[in-house]
């Protein structure tokens, strides 16, 4: 984490350096959010560019209360929110369209775990944005259920249940593909 | 695909990155920004003390290190202790003989910092960014919110009997602290039968003994060189500088069911400022921030010095308290559309303003009091009229001052005087007025007599029940006051009383505020308007006065009320003398 400041405190002397070792560092967990918060990986691209280009504009001014791993999760939740808002639509994305890295050659295993991440990701977009967030929040950003409550001003008790009928619906929705 | 858990690991195992495309285009973008931005980049260095002051944590901290340490008791260790351990209670003796503690906590995800100076009881805690100051000598405490960037005071008034003993004993859990863990962290040791690698090195810019533990649980082994413990001790005064450890890591409310997260990594850095920081300012709040006084525990604690100003306010005065009645044209208006129910509304229905209604007169010499009570309009209420036809002059005559009033009021004796009180410290004696005939009752003085100050002392420092609390809303956070509620419940009522009292700190916490929800749905409302100061004590000089009957849905102004305090420093003579008062009895009753 003190590593994390180091690059905060470069990055605002304007070290270009330390801009590409934070993407580097935070790409992958930050667009994996997007994608399953979106369901889209072109909007989550969109997200990724915006929240580092705010990142570099806002250089010599940061301060980043808490960690960099928290403060950028925030902000590509914060766009992710945005552009859901902003479209007004229903996403409704085909598995194929998610678009996952193909999976190592061989075995087996591997491919059935392809599988079914995709079919994690196209289930994820058939929950409510509320509960889809807290699902994403907590499993994939390894936030707590208190900071998601706050960020969601919502109750604790309330970001519990969210993410118990997430599990349930997706529990659902993953067994009813595997039936069919 | 069937539990919670496997979902949540097959969400976690999704990884996924943007193309090689996207990577060029928002790495592009991000630097252009950066090198637009330049200009405004700083270019000084941020020391140490502040990067780690900048990181802010949350309450998961907590949980976590409650976490650590309960699991780190059950993990298997291979080897028996040695030499080591003679380092530990040096460690433990040298941090014991320093002023002030400093301890840095990080658990990957979350960050607490701690001052701790236990001779002078002084804690400073940074934790989500609000910082709270305590010195439980004196009592005060600096508060730093970050959200809102206000800082506030709170001064803890301790009284012999009010000063619980959990507090205590939270209090000397806080200062032995740092102790404690290092002892727990001994024992998780050696009853691990740890026994470390000895090498040397640098940890935050001092040459420290650098002790590595292995531990067999091979998950937690994550430090770099394969290790799950690492203790950094300083080799120039044997005092610990920090350690890091990788532990099981579980979260939740309930301690008997908590979720397991996996291993994390703690850090705790030490050192050990001296002189440490006195104030919030010296640990990085800023100084911009808005500072606001408020008061802390029970109104119990507040208590002694609310009396105190009570008792000075209103040890040696002379004044007058007059009820305007707001609502008496309408009265009138209302009586003659009754009277006359198909004639014109008189010239007296015209809107008059406030009518001085009633008078207290009050003279305070510590023990001895005398309070007289007259009306304007006395029991006759048919007279509103002739009182309103006569109001221009009266009002002319009555003046604005404490003497205009009295002598108003004596010239005017036998028309307005309702009630005598007196108590001249022997015996108390009460003159009053019913249907037309005058009573004089007299008796041995009371020893404690609650209800001497009248009125007055209601309206300004109104007798507060020692169970009441303290409480906070919008109105004492924006008027900058001090919140005490009173609950009580009569017998037979289904719903509480419930009393506000809204203390003004600044104006020796006068009662600026009193609601009175009453459990039937009334409300009644009494607000200082203006103050006056005399002596340098503080006194309301207008009240307004509004109520609610139950099913209205808004107060409406009912009265207000203006205090007339005498300017004369000495109370007039004979204004305590009993016998007096037993003569103009029986001058009355033979008018």
């Amino acid at each position: 984490m003190l590593k994390d400041r180091v690059l905060i405190q470069q990055l605002n002397r304007g070290s270009q350096q330390a801009l590409c070792q934070i993407y580097q560092s935070y790409r992958e967990d930050l667009f994996t959010i997007a994608v399953s918060l979106l369901g889209d990986r072109d909007l989550a691209e969109d997200c990724l560019q915006d929240v580092f280009v705010r990142l570099a504009e806002a250089a010599g001014r940061l301060q980043v209360r808490s960690h960099l791993r928290g403060y950028l999760t925030k902000a590509i939740v914060n766009r992710a929110r945005d552009r859901l808002r902003r479209k007004q639509r229903k996403l409704d994305v085909a598995v194929e369209d998610l678009n996952l890295p193909d999976p190592l050659p061989n075995p087996d295993t591997q491919v059935a775990e392809h599988e079914q991440q995709q079919r994690l990701l196209s289930a994820l977009q058939q929950l409510p944005v509320a509960q889809r967030e807290v699902f994403v929040l907590h499993a994939q950003a390894r936030m707590s259920f208190r900071q998601i409550a706050q960020r969601q001003t919502v109750s604790v008790r309330t970001a519990h249940s969210r993410y118990r009928y997430a599990i349930e619906k997706l529990r659902s929705l993953l067994s009813k593909e595997v039936q069919l | 695909m069937n539990s919670a858990r496997e979902i949540r690991k097959l969400a976690q195992s999704v990884r996924l990155t943007p193309g090689s495309d996207a990577d060029q285009r928002i790495l592009t973008a991000a630097q252009a920004a950066l090198v637009q931005n330049a200009t405004q980049a700083s270019t000084q260095a941020m020391p140490l003390w502040k990067i780690i002051r900048e990181a802010r944590p949350s309450k998961l901290a907590i949980a976590a290190i409650i976490a650590i340490t309960m699991i780190l008791g059950v993990v298997l260790f291979e080897v028996s202790p040695d030499g080591a351990s003679v380092a530990w209670a040096e460690m433990i003796k040298e941090m014991k003989q320093q002023p002030w503690i400093f301890q840095y906590f990080d658990n990957g995800s979350n960050i607490s910092q701690w001052w701790l100076c236990p001779k002078e009881k002084i804690s400073i805690h940074d934790y989500n960014g609000d910082v709270t100051f305590e010195n439980n000598q004196t009592g005060m405490t600096q508060h730093y919110d970050k959200q809102t960037n206000t800082i506030e005071l709170r001064q803890t008034v301790k009284t012999p009997h009010a000063v619980p003993f959990d507090d205590e004993q939270a209090l000397n859990e806080i200062f032995k602290r740092p102790y404690q863990e290092l002892a727990d962290l001994r024992k998780r040791i050696e009853a691990g039968q740890y026994k470390p690698r000895i090498s040397h090195g640098q940890y935050r810019g001092h040459e420290v003994q650098i002790q590595t533990y292995v531990s067999q649980d091979q998950r937690l082994n994550k430090n770099e060189d394969g290790s799950w413990l690492v203790i950094y001790i300083d080799t120039q005064n044997a005092l610990l500088r920090g350690y890091t450890e990788w532990s099981h890591y579980y979260v939740g409310a309930d301690p008997n069911n908590l979720e397991y997260i996996g291993v994390e990594r703690g850090e705790r850095a030490y050192d050990y400022p001296d002189p440490g920081p006195q104030s919030l300012y010296d640990v990085g709040v800023p100084r911009d921030a808005k500072v606001i006084k408020r008061h802390d525990g029970t109104f119990l604690q507040l208590l002694p010095r609310y009396q105190k100003h009570k008792q000075e306010g209103l040890k040696q005065i002379a004044a007058i308290l007059v009820s305007y009645d707001t609502r008496l044209p309408e009265l009138v208006t209302w009586v003659e559309k009754n009277n006359n129910p198909n004639g014109p509304i008189s010239k007296l229905s015209e809107p008059l303003g406030p009518v001085a209604m009633e008078f207290d007169v009050f003279y305070f010499d510590d023990a001895r009091y005398r309070i007289e009570h007259r009306f304007n309009l006395r029991e006759n209420v048919s007279g509103s009229q002739n009182l309103i036809q006569n109001w221009p002059t009266c009002r002319e005559e009555l003046g604005e001052s404490f003497a205009s009033h009295l002598a108003w009021l004596q010239a005017h004796d036998k028309e307005t005087l309702s009630s005598i009180k007196v108590n001249d410290g022997r015996s108390r004696l009460d003159l009053s007025r019913q249907n037309g005939q005058y009573r004089l009752r007299k008796r041995p003085a009371p020893a404690e007599d609650a209800h001497r100050h009248g009125d007055l002392g209601d309206r300004s420092w109104p007798e507060l029940d020692v169970r009441s609390e303290l409480f906070e809303d919008e109105y004492t956070k924006q008027h900058d006051l001090i919140g005490v509620k009173h609950r009580q419940r009569i017998k037979g009522h289904d719903k509480d009383d419930i009393f506000l009292y809204y203390l003004n700190p600044q104006k020796d916490y006068l009662c600026h505020k009193k609601v009175i929800s009453w459990g039937h749905g009334s409300k009644q409302v009494y607000e200082v308007e203006r103050y006056q100061q005399k002596n340098q004590k503080w006194y309301p000089q207008r009240i307004k006065y509004s109520g609610q009957q139950e099913g209205q849905d808004q107060l409406e102004d009912r009265e207000c009320l203006l205090i007339h305090i005498d300017d004369a420093v000495d109370l007039p003579a004979g204004v305590f003398d009993v016998e007096a008062i037993e003569q103009l009895s029986k001058a009355l009753q033979a008018q």
